[in-house]
């Protein structure tokens, strides 16, 4: 029997290059069917279909067929997070994040704009900046501007973790494999988690040695370009990533991103460069004891891109368990969103908001001693809803878990 | 409308209330994308006694008002006239109360299907109505549709489940009808509330049925040459009084797309026919109606006969089945899905005449059907920017409908008649029995301001008052 012409894999290609949806590929696919909307965490959070993927979809394609103005869905537009969690489920495999990467292209704010393109991609002004933000966060300044400030000024002064720490390893530096070595991997420090999250880069080093294997510190430039991509810069987004993984040698054997998010856009890419999030490539090269026991109640939240992106299951879960005494606590929806979701946090604060309210509720009643997760982007959101509580739990890469449980002895 | 938004929105808040085009836009359809109108607002109310309130306000103002569960209605029910509010009941997603030691839970309407059956999980219970929308769906939209799913072939429709209702009347008045109790001792309105597609009443808290989770679940297909083997076999077994939950019956084109699409499943794409059987129960009696069931799958030259033998491969039988309907989508810029009954025997006969009607219409079909419940699912692909082709479509649907009403069927299994069907009604049922019905729904909508011009042909409202989403290209 020959194949069926109904069997199309590609989606609807076929489609006029005149038709007034043509900028958008893949839109005619959804077919309205609303399976995606309880994978929304916008519209779990406010319950309209407008805040879902399938009223996000239909506005846009009414948008370019002209039956809405451009200007009237661009907050319904604005307030998705991006987290990608209605691609996985949707049976017509509507490409979203495309469709709305390439509504949001060339709307960037002269500001963010700014922030982009000359502030994370450059080493020099990134350590400036730096410096500046860890400084305000000693001295008190965004604790207050936390607690006083418009929604938009609380979310930026957020996205400074309690304790901020600069990874110090200079970019090239070779850590060696410690116990029998087992490869070679490179490990991307990238923008704002070389400034921010020191304690994860280092951590990272300590397991993946302890763990056998040599690890070398990428080259700058470090910033792959994700931000860029989410926010309509989607070139400059691209050019970063090309950028980030060029410097990057190529006979390790994977890449290392520490940050979900960055380590999905660096894989999507280039699938073929061995780009990798730590933890699932530990988990596929196996854990190697012995561990020492971690007593601590842990709630594992995966970071969005983990799940619907580089399509994990349960391998962190399955790592965390091998750790002795140390407790998952399971809480409820983990598979949704934080709201971080790129830099929606500070662009749409009050949804972004909304989301995040719904996470800490979530784990509070789950009362772990730890939330892990694995993107700094989430970390920081957790912190800052955590900290907003006055809530015990803190919020950790599992990258900290299993380097304490690599911790030698005495 | 300016000064009903203000008392709407001192009732449920500002961001619980849109009338900005784009919060209008998103709801102007279901998934039913044949039928479009957007309402003058959405109230989004968070609490039982917002929705109250907001009803009563409603009907001071004499404005038409259509409650919304998730939109996945198929009939285009979840629509409400120009001028109109819908009521998105999304938020009221509360499970009030779980009583297993008497299998029933109450629950507000926007609790979503499936994680009604996850949270009684842990007693060993679940809620069995199951639609391929599970995990969208409310169950307050499955009470209005008397929703059904593969596997009410055995457990019944929503109507078996549904116990009880508190229901919010158009003049903003609440009354409680049905007991969660076993005994019923007064008229059955909880019966004529379901399935009366939300222009009785909305249901504010719905008591259900759950029934416990089987001990052992058999998952098998047999794939034919063609559709009628496979419909031969499904009345082979029914006649030898074997009972099966689920009899499900997909063609070769969707068979073709679940196997293009992301649920692949392993489903053979030679095949003309793919039949799915499920079985369940008691471990020792499953197994072996299982191997009878099997003995029956073989009987008519089967291309394969497969047993799932993990949980994981039934899972993924049953994830391909039910994302039929959606990867069917990916085939022409917009679908229509039909829901028509045919007695169980008629039903090679009427898919043969689906086939006609494709050759005829010039538009692409595939089939999925409740085999056990004759219950057919012809999917159109077309395009609705094209004048023509959606003229196309509503006439082909129109000769399916007719045809199924001559062999003696009806004119919806679980889909409601909604917008969609409301001009064949009159076809199905005779004057006499239609004005019974109006009668009956006058009596608790007297002003037709719920849900107005859904179901039967009433007054004012008709499909006329919504537009066809048809030939918008010009
Ligand atoms: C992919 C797909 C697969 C489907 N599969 C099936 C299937 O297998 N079986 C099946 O039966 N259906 C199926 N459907 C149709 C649809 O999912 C069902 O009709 C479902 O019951 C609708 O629920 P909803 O919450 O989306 O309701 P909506 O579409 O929002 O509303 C449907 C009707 O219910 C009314 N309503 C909603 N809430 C209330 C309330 N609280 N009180 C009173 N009236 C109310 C509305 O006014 C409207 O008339 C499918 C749909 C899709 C898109
Ligand atoms: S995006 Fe996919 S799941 Fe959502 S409505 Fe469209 S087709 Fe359905
Ligand atoms: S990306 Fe996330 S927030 Fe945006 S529409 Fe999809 S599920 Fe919703």
């Amino acid at each position: 029997m020959s194949a069926p012409e109904y069997a199309r894999p590609e989606g609807k290609s076929w489609l006029d290059p005149a038709d007034p949806v043509s900028g958008f590929p893949g839109i005619l696919d959804c077919v309205h069917c609303g399976l995606c909307l309880q994978a929304c965490p916008t519209y779990r959070a406010s319950g309209s279909e407008t805040d879902s993927p399938r009223g996000r979809i239909y506005l846009l394609r009414a948008a370019a067929e002209g039956r809405i103005g451009a200007a009237e869905i661009e907050d319904a537009i604005a307030r998705c997070v991006l987290c990608r969690a209605c691609e996985p489920v949707c049976p017509s495999q509507v490409p979203y994040h495309r469709l709305v990467e390439r509504h949001r292209e060339g709307k960037v704010p002269a500001l963010l704009r700014f922030g982009l393109r000359r502030i994370l991609p450059s080493p020099r002004a990134l350590r400036a900046a730096g410096w500046a933000l860890r400084a305000l966060r000693r001295t008190g300044v965004l604790g207050l501007a936390e607690r006083l400030g418009t929604p938009r000024m609380r979310a930026l002064a957020g996205a400074v973790p309690s304790a901020p720490r600069r990874f110090s390893a200079s970019p090239g530096q070779v850590f060696p494999a410690r116990g029998g070595a087992r490869g070679r991997v490179a490990l991307h420090t990238g923008c704002v988690a070389s400034e921010f999250f020191g304690q994860v880069l280092q951590d990272a080093v300590d397991v993946f040695t302890a763990q056998g294997f040599e690890v070398l510190v990428a080259a700058q430039p470090s910033c792959c370009g994700a931000l860029h991509a989410h926010s309509g810069d989607a070139a400059f987004g691209r050019q970063l990533a090309a950028g980030t993984l060029q410097a990057i040698p190529g006979d390790v054997d994977a890449v290392l991103v520490p940050a979900a998010g960055c380590a999905a856009h660096l894989h999507e890419y280039d699938p073929r460069r061995g780009v990798a999030d730590p933890l699932l490539f530990l988990h596929k090269v196996g854990l190697r004891g012995p561990l020492q026991p971690v007593k601590l109640r842990v709630a594992y939240d995966p970071p969005c891109h983990l799940l619907n992106v580089l399509a994990a299951k349960d391998e962190v879960g399955s790592l965390l368990r091998q750790i002795p005494e140390l407790e998952l606590v399971p809480h409820d929806e983990a598979e949704l969103c934080c709201g971080a979701g790129g830099i929606s946090f500070a662009r749409v604060p009050e949804m972004s908001d909304a989301v995040l309210a719904r996470k800490i509720e979530r784990l509070c009643a789950a009362a772990p001693d730890v939330v892990a997760s694995g993107n700094p982007g989430c970390l920081l959101r957790l912190e800052a809803g955590l900290r907003a509580r006055a809530s015990p739990i803190r919020a950790w890469h599992p990258l900290r878990l299993l380097a304490q449980a690599a911790r030698r002895h005495g | 409308m300016s000064a009903l938004a203000a008392e709407l929105r001192r009732i449920v808040g500002t961001a619980a209330v849109r009338d900005d085009p784009a919060g209008l836009l998103a709801y102007e359809s279901d998934a039913l994308t044949l039928f479009r109108c957007k309402p003058a607002a959405v109230v989004l109310p968070g609490t039982r006694d917002q929705l109250i309130e907001v009803v009563a306000a409603l009907h001071r103002h004499d404005v038409p008002f259509t409650a919304r569960g998730a939109g996945t209605g198929l009939s285009g029910g979840a629509l409400v006239p120009e001028g109109g509010v819908i009521l998105g009941l999304a938020r009221l997603n509360r499970i009030l109360e779980v009583r297993p030691e008497d299998a029933c839970a109450v629950v507000e309407p926007g609790v979503v299907n499936a994680e009604l059956s996850r949270a009684v999980e842990r007693w060993g219970l679940r809620y069995a109505p199951d639609p391929a929308s599970q995990n969208v769906c409310t169950v307050g939209g499955n009470l209005a549709e008397n929703a059904g799913g593969p596997h009410c072939f055995r457990h019944g429709m929503t109507a078996q489940h549904v116990l009880s209702a508190e229901v919010l009347l158009a003049d903003g008045s609440v009354e409680t009808w049905g007991t969660t109790l076993a005994a019923e001792d007064d008229l059955d309105l909880r019966g004529f509330l379901v399935g009366s597609e939300g222009s009785v009443g909305v249901a504010l808290r719905i008591g259900v049925r759950l029934i416990p989770l089987p001990e052992c679940v058999v998952t098998l297909f047999g794939a034919y040459d063609s559709v009628q083997d496979a419909c031969a076999t499904v009345s082979d077994i029914v006649a030898a009084g074997l009972t099966p939950v689920a009899l499900e019956v997909m063609d070769q084109k969707a068979v073709a797309a679940v196997e293009a699409s992301l649920y692949r499943a392993g489903y053979p794409l030679e095949a003309g026919a793919v039949l799915l059987v499920e079985v369940e129960g008691p471990a020792q009696k499953t197994r072996d109606d299982a191997d009878e069931i099997e003995a029956f799958l073989r009987r008519r030259r089967p291309l394969r006969v497969e047993r799932a033998a993990t949980p994981e491969q039934r899972l993924a039988l049953w994830k391909g089945r039910k994302g039929a309907g959606g990867a069917l989508g990916r085939l022409g810029p917009d679908s229509y899905v039909m829901d028509g009954v045919v007695p169980r025997s008629r039903l090679a006969q009427v898919m043969d005449y689906v086939d006609q009607v494709e050759a005829e219409s010039g538009l692409p079909v595939a089939n999925l059907f409740h085999a056990g419940d004759g219950n057919i699912h012809p999917h159109f692909s077309y395009d609705a920017r094209d004048p023509q082709q959606a003229r196309a479509v509503e006439e082909a649907g129109a000769r399916i409908l007719r045809r199924c009403l001559q062999l003696g069927g009806s004119l919806t299994g679980e889909h409601g008649i909604g917008l969609e069907k409301q001009a064949f009604l009159g076809e199905q049922f005779g004057a006499a029995d239609i004005a019974l019905m109006e009668r009956l729904r006058r009596a608790f909508n007297p002003r037709d301001r719920l849900n107005p011009g859904k179901g039967l042909p009433l007054g004012r409202g008709c499909a006329e008052s919504f537009h066809r989403h048809g030939g918008y290209r010009a």
